[in-house]
């Protein structure tokens, strides 16, 4: 059955970008208006998705559109969703369209090709999270990067061109390894079972067939791939700096779609399970790490464009902590961090641009009391900030709560996996720090004393060709600005008040994954056998309920690998 | 239909009339804000007076569980984790839900009177309304996930009306704090909602304290659990309820306008402290260390609060310090098993503290936003029903005999003394000198600024400047940096003419001509009185009502603990009983020194409060100089108490400085140790391709160029290769 919606989504925008590359010079108009009329047509289409989507199997892969591409290489241009490929799907439909209008008064300067990348980027965003065979995701997933690296390059800030280089040096570098561990794994399948195949099915029996120690090492390479991607801790500093000098498009673009984290969630851990379970309380350490260095980072920055970009780097780390505690709740808690983040990042950063857009600074300390001038663009700023420090009814805290109990429950018998207290505890404590450095930069920024950077003093970063003069007096949000951030604030309280289809619907899906992880874990040759008690795994579990207060005697220590059983977890 | 089910209306009134003043700003009506939000509120309260009257609490007991509950929809299905609104009511969450909208509805009333004409009116009504909604969420919830929707929701809901003035550098500092301090105590409780999940793998009250809590079995099972989760709650209720070391947001709290003080300090948000730990108070039976520290703390609180009352010179502030002190009697109670008397005292203080901050509120409109109680006195003449309002507050508050807060401080300083814990008598002790000072403290307010001569400062009759004067657009040229709003209370005079430019239009006060006073001697001629208008004295005699009868509810009507004991007694853990049988969990407690019935109590504390009354008539009404010489001879100690013990610089100094210095190094350490490790790596290959470095022409079309040629040639490679 071939279902033409899904690529009907992804070819719309690239005929688009081909249209907006060919565009004559001496068209009129900057092409913002056609880029944003085509780049409506797949919401459209993601509306009628919705609408025909089966949610009641959520599980399933759906809408499935499948074709003969290289089948030498067992690669076939399939696409399909589940229940997660559909609301990260309705997510980039949602935003990039918010974000080519965002753009119309910003970019100036070679207006059609930035949008013609604008609408590549879309295509190869639809790409990643609707495609089903794994070289097609690998196709789309490195494909991102060439639209981000123009974007980020040629219409950035002052050090755009370092920010372009360092991104591309990062993301490339990850991807060299994501793509020998993916052909690694395709070869694996043709030496076990005759062919070649990069089908998801396919990569997910060559995986789990392999010894640890080789599992161990596909797993680092796509481990690599994806962190960079996140951006996890000790790989993130090409994210701030890019997410800073990008226009605003781009940035949202970054920072608000978590191709890493769904990569982890979709091939790396259900691939190799083994090792995934190995590396998950390293990892989780890593993610905790992530959090709480995020955050603190987050909070002393001046650059306000950082600020959201270190904040995103914390959240991040609770998204793929919440994924490594394989819990129900932890799996549904990291796919709607990664929703509930991308909407607030990308939210935050459209308040940012508009506030650049004004006063041609991004300083906080050159602003204050902005709601006074603007009450507009302050009340957006306080709900999105306020959403961003996870305050109950806002969309932040569904996610952050559903992680922590994801997190916290991980480890229990009934419940799964191998995290627990000693991750979810550090963790809770980035509830202070997201409280911290979101209510700081509003007090600075938007309550106070009105204070505003006189115009002469605003010199523009760039040429003065790529930035549009700021307005002698600022004033408040124009219709068009409106109609951005509207659609963003209703979600930010929609999915706060009532996440609940969201939630059913995911259930299906990640109850899924879990289970195929667990059981091809437990069902492997090699018994999971925490090799040394290091510290993560010896402190981190915890039976029954609650913390220790005295150290139980260290011994060696099985993994709980039982599949969910009745009542496990749900 | 029973009674229950119009309970959800309780919170949905509230919502409704914010949504509606918010949808009101647009439009002409915006000055009619108050309407929806009164109605609303006013709703909510005969709502809740009916289900308090109606609800068959006798029948609910009898048929086993003393409580009725209702699930409303599905919140949150994750996993095992499901949360559903839905509603609990018990007497404890019908009375709280009763005076809570009760006493807002009051002071509802009294802000459209106070807050009219000001710049952000419907603002003002649609947060207090929010207030309200989150606060009876709170209260009306039946699990814990949302009672910390409602606990966040009142801390944004403050945060918001600190913030009120928020051009305002201290306004927006304040509410910064607040937000900040309540986070952390929300942590905590987030922490402690996790751990009862795990544990109980429910969050719904009637799994957690009529379940399996009662089995001995699963207590010893869960022992560590059941440990943290008392500890960690009561931490958040300490940074809600402002006790030490977390009590420092509250007097700042002050920031926001006045009706928003006697909100957060009577009715809303300081209490849902005391109603967290009084519901989980099963819980803390089982764990009397904690418990136990509760008790402890909220002693010491009070006490470190007295003392900072005694030196502060700002009407609210110190106010904020009797709420803080007050805090601690409650927590005090708690901290004994005494979870009637502690509600009791709830009860009674949100009507005199209620009262206490809206007189002050009047005395604060009538003298121009000055608040220092140095610089005024004599104000009985002018403003008569204010200080008769006043006066019974005072009363209250300092526990004179026959005033409702004698009777409620009384009933916890007897349960203290009388507790089967060893330290309880103690506490009583420290609880009686606190009452001292208590009483000495407030009359030293009362006599200073309603007794002796007449003395005015010079803003008075004038209104208070408004926050929100804007630069015009004739300065918005050439320097932007804008002025307003900087001023606090009391400097006013100065900039009259750039408020005029700006197109402020000060209104009139009291149906009198705008007139400045500018020296004493004219203000004693000044004929009106300044009490304000009927809605804002209005409240204020019916809270003063409050104040004087509610003590009575608590002594008749029941044979222990009056009307209000016999009714929360209905809830298993309110009973008196509870207190008399919670045995201490090991020897190192001292056996109780002294038992002293409650009569003799309630003598001791009459005398005390007198004493305290007649100490700050001496000093503070027929001596003043004697109180500044007595002031100059232990000036270390006064300074001390006048810098509040030096714990916000405690903080500033010993935390946030720290940390954000943490964050600094952190910075730096990703700019230059992360990002350079990596840079080093991602060196290696430039260094090598350092031969080919001609190809690099530095224009990103070749780069592209090449990017793409790269990516077909190793497909083709690929596919040649596996042909």
């Amino acid at each position: 059955m071939q279902d033409p919606i899904l690529p009907l989504m992804m070819l719309i925008p690239l005929a688009g970008a081909i249209l907006m590359f060919l565009r004559p010079r001496s068209a009129r108009g900057n092409g913002g208006g056609f880029a944003f009329v085509i780049s409506i047509l797949p919401t459209v289409l993601g509306v009628i998705l919705a609408a025909r989507f089966d949610y009641s199997h959520g599980g399933q892969w759906q809408e499935r559109f499948s074709c003969n591409w290289m089948p030498q290489f067992g690669v076939r241009f399939s696409l399909g969703i589940d229940a997660i490929g559909l609301w990260l799907t309705l997510l980039t439909v949602v935003l990039t369209p918010l974000c080519i209008l965002d753009s119309f008064d910003k970019i100036r300067f070679r207006a059609p090709e930035f949008y013609g990348w604008m609408l590549l980027l879309y295509a190869a965003m639809i790409g990643v999270f609707t495609a089903h065979n794994v070289l097609l995701f690998y196709l789309f997933f490195e494909f991102t990067l060439i639209p981000t690296f123009f974007i980020v390059g040629i219409w950035g800030h002052s050090r755009r061109r370092q920010a372009a280089g360092k991104l591309f040096l990062y993301a490339f570098s990850g991807s060299v390894l994501l793509l020998t561990a993916l052909i690694y794994l395709a070869w694996v399948h043709q030496r076990t079972f005759g062919s070649f195949s990069f089908s998801l099915a396919g990569l997910y029996q060559a995986g789990r067939s392999l010894p640890l120690w080789q599992q161990s090492l596909v797993f680092l390479g796509l481990l690599i791939g994806f962190a960079i991607k996140v951006p996890l801790f000790p790989v993130h500093t090409w994210m701030p700096l890019a997410v800073t000098e990008s226009p605003t498009a781009g940035a949202v673009m970054i920072a608000g779609f978590k191709l890493g984290a769904y990569g982890l969630l979709r091939f790396a851990i259900p691939m190799l399970p083994l090792a995934a379970l190995h590396a998950t309380p390293w990892l989780a350490w890593l993610c905790v790490v992530s959090i709480l260095f995020g955050g603190l980072v987050s909070w002393v920055q001046r650059d306000m464009k950082q600020l959201v970009a270190y904040s995103v780097v914390s959240h991040l780390g609770l998204c793929v902590l919440a994924i490594l505690a394989l819990t129900s709740s932890g799996l549904i808690g990291g796919v709607l961090v990664m929703l509930n983040s991308g909407i607030l990042a990308a939210a935050l950063l459209m308040v940012l641009g508009m506030i650049y857009r004004r006063y041609h600074t991004r300083d906080i300390q050159a602003l204050s009391g902005l709601a006074r001038r603007l009450p507009a663009l302050g009340f957006f700023a306080v709900v999105f900030a306020l959403g961003t420090a996870a305050v109950p009814g806002f969309n932040g805290f569904i996610s952050e709560i559903i992680s922590l109990v994801g997190t916290y429950v991980s480890g229990a018998p009934i419940h799964g996996g191998h995290l627990g207290p000693m991750y979810a505890i550090p963790a809770a404590l980035g509830m202070i720090l997201g409280a911290l450095y979101m209510i700081y930069w509003v007090a600075r920024i938007i309550f106070g004393p009105l204070e505003e950077p006189a115009v002469e003093t605003a010199a523009p970063l760039l040429a003065a060709a790529t930035v549009p003069p700021a307005p002698a007096v600022a004033r408040d949000l124009s219709l068009r600005e409106w109609c951005v951030l509207t659609p963003l604030a209703a979600l930010v309280f929609v999915l706060g008040i009532y996440p609940l289809p969201l939630l059913t619907s995911m259930q299906p899906a990640v109850d899924g994954i879990r289970s195929q992880v667990l059981a091809a874990a437990a069902s492997h040759p090699q018994k999971l056998l925490a090799a040394a008690p290091h510290p993560g795994v010896a402190g981190g579990r915890f039976h029954g309920s609650g913390l220790r207060l005295a150290p139980r005697s260290v011994k060696p220590k099985t993994f709980d690998l039982r599949p969910p059983s009745g009542i496990a977890d749900r | 239909m029973t009674p229950i089910d119009f309970a959800p209306l309780i919170p949905a009134f509230p919502l409704a009339a914010a949504i509606l003043a918010a949808l009101l700003s647009g439009t002409k009506l915006k000055r009619a804000a108050h309407v929806p939000a009164i109605s609303g509120v006013a709703l909510s309260f005969f709502v809740a007076l009916f289900l308090l009257l109606k609800c068959q609490w006798g029948q609910a007991i009898a048929g086993g569980a003393p409580y009725v509950q209702s699930t409303l929809w599905t919140w949150i299905a994750a996993g095992g984790f499901k949360v559903s609104a839905g509603i609990f009511l018990d007497p404890l969450a019908a009375l709280f839900v009763t005076f809570v909208t009760g006493v807002s509805l009051l002071i509802f009333i009294y802000s459209a009177g106070y807050m009219e004409g000001d710049y952000g009116y419907w603002r003002f009504f649609a947060y207090m309304s929010i207030f309200v909604f989150f606060m009876t969420t709170l209260v009306l919830a039946n699990n814990f996930l949302l009672v910390y929707l409602g606990w966040e929701g009142v801390g944004l809901a403050s945060y918001l009306l600190i913030g009120y003035y928020y051009p305002r550098p201290s306004a927006r500092d304040a509410a910064t704090k607040a937000f900040i301090t309540n986070r952390i105590g929300d942590t905590c409780f987030a922490v402690a909602v996790l751990m009862l999940y795990l544990t109980f793998h429910s969050l719904k009250f009637s799994t957690v304290f009529y379940g399996v809590l009662a089995n001995p079995a699963f207590r010893a099972a869960h022992a560590t659990a059941l440990f943290w989760i008392p500890l960690l709650l009561m931490f958040g209720a300490f940074a809600k309820s402002a006790q030490f070391p977390l009590h420092v947001w509250l007097p700042d709290a002050m920031e926001g306008p006045t009706p928003v003080s006697a909100l957060i300090h009577a009715a809303t948000m300081v209490t849902a402290g005391v109603y967290l730990i009084a519901r989980c108070l099963p819980l803390f039976l089982y764990d009397q260390p904690v418990l136990h520290l509760v008790g402890i703390i909220g002693c010491f609180t009070a006490f470190l609060a007295a003392t900072i009352a005694l030196r502060q010179f700002d009407m609210k502030r110190i106010w904020a310090y009797s709420t803080i002190s007050q805090l601690g009697y409650m927590f005090m109670g708690l901290g004994v098993a005494a979870g009637a008397s502690a509600v009791f005292h709830v009860f009674t203080h949100a009507f005199f503290k209620a009262l206490l901050f809206l007189a002050t509120g009047s005395v604060m409109h009538a003298m121009g936003g000055e608040l220092d109680i140095r610089k005024m006195s004599g104000l009985g003449k002018k403003m008569p029903i204010t200080t008769v309002c006043i006066l019974t507050g005072c009363l209250a508050l300092a526990g004179f005999p026959g005033f409702s807060g004698f009777f409620s401080k009384d009933d916890i300083l007897s349960a203290a003394m009388n507790a089967t814990w060893g330290l309880g008598p103690w506490l009583a002790v420290i609880g009686l000198l606190t009452a001292l000072l208590t009483a000495y403290y407030t009359f030293r307010v009362f006599f200073r600024v309603f007794c002796g001569e007449l003395r005015l400062p010079a803003t008075a009759g004038q209104h208070e400047p408004s926050a929100f004067t804007l630069p015009g657009p004739q300065d918005g040229g050439g320097n932007r940096r804008g002025d307003a709003g900087t001023r606090g209370h009391g400097d006013t005079g100065k900039d009259e003419g750039k408020i005029a430019a700006a197109g402020y239009e000060p209104e009139t006060v009291n149906q009198t001509p705008h007139t400045t006073i500018h020296k004493p001697e004219i203000a004693s001629h000044y004929p009106h009185s300044l009490d304000g208008a009927p809605t804002m004295w209005l409240p204020l005699i019916l809270l003063a009502i409050g104040a004087t009868c509610a003590g009575y509810l608590g002594v008749f009507g029941g044979t222990e603990g009056g009307w209000i004991g016999g009714f929360l007694g209905r809830v298993p853990h309110m009973q008196p009983a509870v207190r008399y049988v919670v045995a201490p969990a090991g020897d190192m407690y001292l056996p109780a020194p002294w038992r002293v019935s409650p009569s003799v109590m309630m003598l001791i504390g009459a005398v005390v409060s007198l004493v305290g009354i007649g100490a700050a008539a001496y000093w503070h009404w027929f001596n003043r100089s004697a109180a500044d010489t007595l002031a100059g001879a232990v000036r270390p100690v006064a300074s001390f108490l006048e810098n509040k013990w030096y714990i916000d610089e405690l903080y500033r100094y010993g935390l946030v400085r720290p940390l954000r210095l943490l964050g600094h190094v952190l910075w730096r350490v990703d700019r230059w140790v992360v990002d350079g490790v990596v840079g080093v790596i991602g060196g290696i290959p430039r260094w090598l391709g350092f031969s080919i470095r001609s190809s690099e022409s530095g224009r990103l079309r070749s780069y592209a160029f090449g990017m793409v040629t790269g990516a077909v040639l190793v497909l083709l490679v690929m596919w040649y290769w596996l042909r």
